[in-house]
């Protein structure tokens, strides 16, 4: 169509990945219609305004093109991340006859709509839970969403404890990776034959994973940063970062932490004591990368809002400009396994008190499977 | 004042304040330079640009489209901005004619998208995203393929992996 115009003010400020087989340039695709050949910047403009789950993913579904576009476009974390709820959280008599969890989901941008049930099967979700990351539910023995073949775990291979996907399956820095309790990495590349199994050698323990910026960063107990070389040689796979601390030394014990990439910053959120009796302070550190790197401590999140769980170890996410469906900003929506399924806190001394039962903290302890998760349901 | 539509003569009197604009199929518009200007980036760059007294062409705007752009700088250069005690009867008459705007058929509105796109003119180009996405929202799939009239290019192997790549979560 319009090839040959001397200007697009907004033309394609996404790249489509062409390692996918999708690109919208395929030629090998049939007839072309005008409005799969929109400019991909006016598409995506038109994404931003699609304020549900269902309705980008239904987009996301139309074709190749608009598929690669979906799962592409950074901007379409306009949408919060659904929570993925264990019904035996909700008060009713009958949960304790059911072995098996069943989960709700639940949608902040539409809280009055009724919690679904999940169709996973009772089968899956016996299973135990690693991670839910790029629209994946990583779970020992399986990879959800279309089920992913992964080869079989070099022993040993038990204490697992966590799991993430550095990227959407169909990119190619795609990886799996499965951290042990004994300081190990397992990694595995979509379409590889076998595992590579890690030892970290850094005491004490990583706690978190986060693919940012291309990288893969990790924090461990005591909120040292790491840079994981997935493709690096077996014995220096992790890389201590120097990061210095900004205004204030580090808290002696945080404790629960969490990190957060919003777009092109790294966020550091964490549960600190506070001065008053019975209550905790929530704080956000931003990652000032200009070097040397710094943790500033942030006086107000902006426009967004952040979404955490009483489990430390599932991911965080950040969701900008959150009053377009209704969510409140400089808020972090915490989700607990109180009555409510989310409580809104703010950042500040003090914002917490201990003694709401509504805000069940730091519950690493119990198992992945019976806490909370928020996720975003589409591979992006 | 307004000096609407398509003329045959491109080299026709030049009035004070109009410019001309030649649309991809050839029609030429006389308008008045302040309002396209004031909307449209493009035409305001061509303007700087000096185009004098030869018609601004406008390759890719269809002279359907390029009329209904045109009428809508006229009308926001005309009510938009206004202060005072006429604002309010100002912004219900934007509205209203922004309204009935966004009712055009698809293909007008396809078209009006990437004549906005191409003039640079925000406030269209934002309008007709949002009549675009309310066009989208709550539609299935195969809603989605009609109404936009774009061809399933899946294998029924890929779309089968695409469903189920996202009915865990949703179904």
């Amino acid at each position: 169509m319009q090839s040959g115009a001397k200007k697009k003010p907004r033309s394609s400020a996404t790249t489509t990945s062409s390692g996918a087989g999708a690109s919208a340039g395929d030629a090998a695709v049939g007839v072309r219609h005008a409005w799969a050949e929109l400019p991909d910047a006016l598409l995506v403009s038109i994404l931003g305004l699609l304020l549900s789950h269902r309705d980008l993913l239904s987009f996301s579904s139309v074709c190749r093109s608009w598929r690669v576009l979906a799962t592409t476009a950074a901007p379409l974390r306009h949408l919060p991340p659904l929570l993925l709820r264990p019904s035996h959280l909700t008060p009713l008599l009958r949960r304790h006859r059911n072995p098996n969890p069943t989960f709700n989901l639940l949608d902040p941008s539409s809280p009055h709509s009724v919690a679904r049930s999940s169709p996973l099967s009772p089968q899956t979700l016996s299973l135990p839970f690693l991670g839910l990351s790029h629209g994946r539910l990583i779970l020992l023995l399986s990879v959800t969403g279309a089920e992913l073949r992964t080869p079989p775990l070099p022993p040993p291979n038990t204490n697992l404890h966590f799991g993430l996907l550095t990227a959407p399956l169909a990119a190619p820095e795609s990886s799996l990776l499965l951290l042990g309790y004994d300081s190990f990495l397992f990694q595995w590349r979509p379409g590889s034959p076998e595992w590579l199994r890690t030892p970290f050698r850094v005491a004490p323990t990583i706690t978190h994973i986060v693919p940012f910026e291309g990288r893969v960063l990790a924090m461990d107990d005591a909120e040292r940063l790491f840079v994981i070389h997935l493709a690096g040689d077996a014995d220096s796979c992790v890389t201590e970062l120097e990061v210095s601390w900004v205004g204030q030394k580090i808290a002696p014990f945080s404790l629960c932490r969490y990190l957060i990439v919003c777009g092109s910053e790294l966020l550091l959120v964490r549960f600190v004591p506070s001065k008053m009796m019975l209550h905790l302070g929530i704080e956000a550190l931003r990652l000032d990368r200009l070097e040397p790197w710094r943790w500033v401590k942030m006086e107000s999140l902006g426009d967004r809002a952040l979404f955490i769980g009483e489990n430390y170890r599932t991911l965080g996410f950040s969701c900008d400009s959150p009053k377009k469906w209704g969510g409140e900003s400089n808020s972090i929506y915490y989700a607990g396994s109180g009555n409510q399924p989310w409580s809104v806190l703010r950042l500040g001394d003090a914002a917490i008190d201990l003694s709401d039962p509504e805000l069940t903290l730091i519950k690493d302890g119990s198992p992945l499977s019976r806490t909370p998760k928020w996720f975003y349901p589409m591979d992006m | 004042m307004a000096t609407t539509g398509a003329s045959d003569g491109a080299s026709a009197a030049k009035k004070e304040g109009l410019v001309t604009l030649m649309s991809g199929d050839g029609e030429i518009f006389e308008v008045e330079a302040a309002a396209v200007a004031a909307l449209s980036v493009t035409i305001r760059h061509a303007i700087e640009e000096g185009f004098g007294d030869r018609p601004i062409p406008l390759p890719i705007v269809g002279a359907r489209a390029l009329a209904l752009a045109v009428e809508y700088c006229r009308k926001h250069h005309s009510l938009g901005g206004g202060a005072g005690e006429d604002s309010a009867a100002y912004d219900d008459e934007l509205r209203a004619f922004d309204h009935n705007l966004a009712k055009v058929d698809r293909d007008t509105l396809f078209d009006l998208i990437e004549a906005a796109n191409y003039l640079e003119i925000e406030g269209l180009l934002n309008l007709m995203c949002r009549t675009v996405a309310e066009m989208m929202k709550g539609k299935s799939v195969e809603e989605l393929r009609r109404t936009f009239d774009v061809s399933n290019d899946y294998t029924p192997e890929e779309e089968e992996e695409v469903r189920r790549e996202v009915s865990w979560a949703l179904d």
